[in-house]
């Protein structure tokens, strides 16, 4: 039934903007990122730490700031399409229990969040390979870690998405849900700096990605994991129990 | 007949405002049965339950003999609803939308083209519901809720917000399932009209418990007709009635009522008058309306609990 359900998801969301901005979110790190970059660099002349400086940047920008946001944007557009028009009830009343409804919508919303990220790889190196083409020297272009850099941003981001979903669910209205992104984000600045970064989910992508201590990197991986091992079943038990009104 | 909706000793409160009070009702198969209830009387609450949408805070529902408390999917598998959602996902075509009831109740894909050609709505099929006026989204609701031809239909106010047009097409498609299909169909309505036009069973809700329960018929029966008259001398007719048998009310010099069960008991009494030499001003056949029984009823219980 979640399968099943999963698929309605993912229909529901055609045409919509959640699938526009999921393009659009990563497309918009990238273009800043290489932007400004390139704006200050001689002509032709790129070196591999210049290239470095841009995967460290797109990186950053990525999971600091628009990772966050856009899995903000998702999750209240994906639960959105229930609260708009009462959809709830028409969905409620179909034979299934409410909370593989919101497990369905959770593992969506991970999808799409793992779909953007993919964008976001993919047009960088898509952008890479077209300014070789016209006549960018490449040499270092491509030597990035990738342990941090392909993988770890999504997985960290799992704990924020459960809150986010969360939040969504219950909430008509987008704008808490963007509001507890953009605070969270922005505390996340200072608090990532300091012993306290494990108290805030949304510092987890940018340590486990950035961060210049390999083990630090892996104890936020391992806290996201954890965390989201306990958050998503809980938000499914507490989103079964209550009234739709 | 079994009954296709059971509600035993429904209690519901929301906060500290209690909304049923110990509601009792059975719905019985194949029939049209309207419920019936003021704003904020607990018609939609009672829905609710009924589709699980919410629980109650004491009592039992059962659908089919299934307590939808135990045996959920089961039980609403054979029930189809329409509860004021004639707008979800614009963004879909007709058939998109349906396909959603078809995966989750486990359906053949042909169930879409089916249920859409039963609400007229098979050309539109590849249209966004964006562009559907509302009426065409109530019957796509309701397309929606005949997939898989249910046993049960549960409709919260069917033709709510729809314009004349809209009200007839519903309305014209509510009359005939029942016998096309054969599914019992409960719907809460506070347009009394459409209760008498569709319905076979009715009850009534008010503040938060049945007021009264009957058939359509045994209703019309109740609600006697009456003959009003008005003549030349109303206390010599009412002279010439009584010794036929009526029991004539007289209402002034030239006005009366008389007791009558239909046309032709009518015509025998005004043939009756005008053969004594009376004359006949005005004689009109006159049968309370459902509305104005409800009025009284619901009334009187406000009365009564005041």
């Amino acid at each position: 039934m979640i399968l099943r359900l999963c698929a309605i998801e993912l229909l529901k969301v055609r045409r919509s903007l959640v699938l526009l901005m999921t393009l659009v979110c990563p497309l918009a790190v990238v273009a800043m990122v290489f932007g400004m970059n390139l704006r200050n660099a001689a002509p032709r002349e790129a070196t591999p730490e210049q290239w470095n400086l841009m995967w460290a940047g797109v990186s950053a920008m990525w999971s600091w700031f628009m990772l966050p946001l856009y899995v903000a944007l998702a999750t209240s557009l994906i639960n959105g399409n229930e609260h708009r028009n009462q959809a709830w009830r028409l969905m409620l009343s179909l034979p299934i229990q409410r909370w593989e409804l919101y497990a369905a919508k959770a593992a969506v919303a991970c999808l799409l969040m793992v779909s953007a990220h993919l964008v976001l790889l993919i047009a960088v190196v898509g952008l890479l390979f077209t300014l070789g083409a016209i006549g960018y020297p490449l040499a270092g272009a491509f030597d990035v870690n990738p342990r941090a850099m392909l993988w770890a941003a999504p997985v960290a981001a799992l704990p924020m998405l459960a809150v986010q979903h969360a939040l969504s669910w219950r909430l008509r209205s987008i704008v808490p849900p963007l509001a507890v992104a953009v605070v969270a984000t922005f505390v996340s600045i200072q608090l990532g700096r300091s012993d306290l970064w494990p108290l805030l989910p949304w510092t987890y992508p940018l340590i486990s990605t950035n961060a210049g201590d390999a083990a630090l990197r892996l104890d936020a991986l391992a806290l996201a994991l954890g965390l989201a091992v306990v958050l998503f079943p809980l938000g499914a038990w507490w989103a079964g129990r209550r009234d739709v009104v | 007949m079994s009954d296709a909706i059971v509600l035993e000793g429904i209690e519901k409160s929301y906060g500290a405002y209690p909304v049923l009070k110990g509601l009792d009702l059975a719905v019985p198969e194949r029939s049209v049965f309207a419920f019936l209830g003021n704003n904020g009387h607990g018609k939609s609450t009672t829905i609710r339950l009924i589709s699980g949408l919410s629980a109650p805070d004491r009592g039992s529902i059962r659908l089919f003999g299934r307590d939808i408390a135990r045996a959920r999917r089961e039980a609403l598998r054979e029930t189809g609803f329409l509860i004021e959602a004639p707008s979800a996902y614009p963004n879909l075509t007709a058939s998109e939308f349906l396909r959603i009831g078809v995966a989750l109740k486990s359906l053949p894909g042909g169930e879409i083209v089916r249920c859409l050609r039963l609400v007229g709505l098979h050309d539109d099929r590849d249209r966004r519901i964006e562009h559907f006026s509302l009426g065409m989204r109530q019957r796509l609701a309701l397309a929606h809720a005949l997939l898989g031809a249910p046993r049960l239909l549960v409709l919260d106010e069917p033709t709510n917000g729809l314009d004349p047009d809209g009200i007839q097409e519903i309305r014209t498609l509510l009359r005939g399932l029942p016998e096309s299909t054969g599914c019992t169909i409960f719907f809460a309505s506070h347009y009394l009209d459409e209760v008498e036009r569709i319905a076979t069973h009715l009850a009534v809700l008010h503040e938060g418990r049945i007021r009264a329960r009957s058939t359509v018929d045994a209703l019309k029966v109740e609600l006697a007709c009456a003959l009003a008259l008005e003549v030349d001398d109303a206390a010599r007719a009412a002279e010439v009635l009584r010794a036929q048998g009526h029991a004539p009310e007289v209402g002034g010099s030239t006005a009366l009522t008389v007791p009558a069960t239909d046309h032709a008991a009518a015509g025998r009494i005004n043939a009756a008058l005008v053969g004594a030499g009376l004359t006949l001003y005005q004689s009109t056949l006159r049968r309370p309306r459902l509305e104005e029984w409800f009025l009284r009823l619901t009334g009187a219980a406000a009365e009564g609990s005041a």
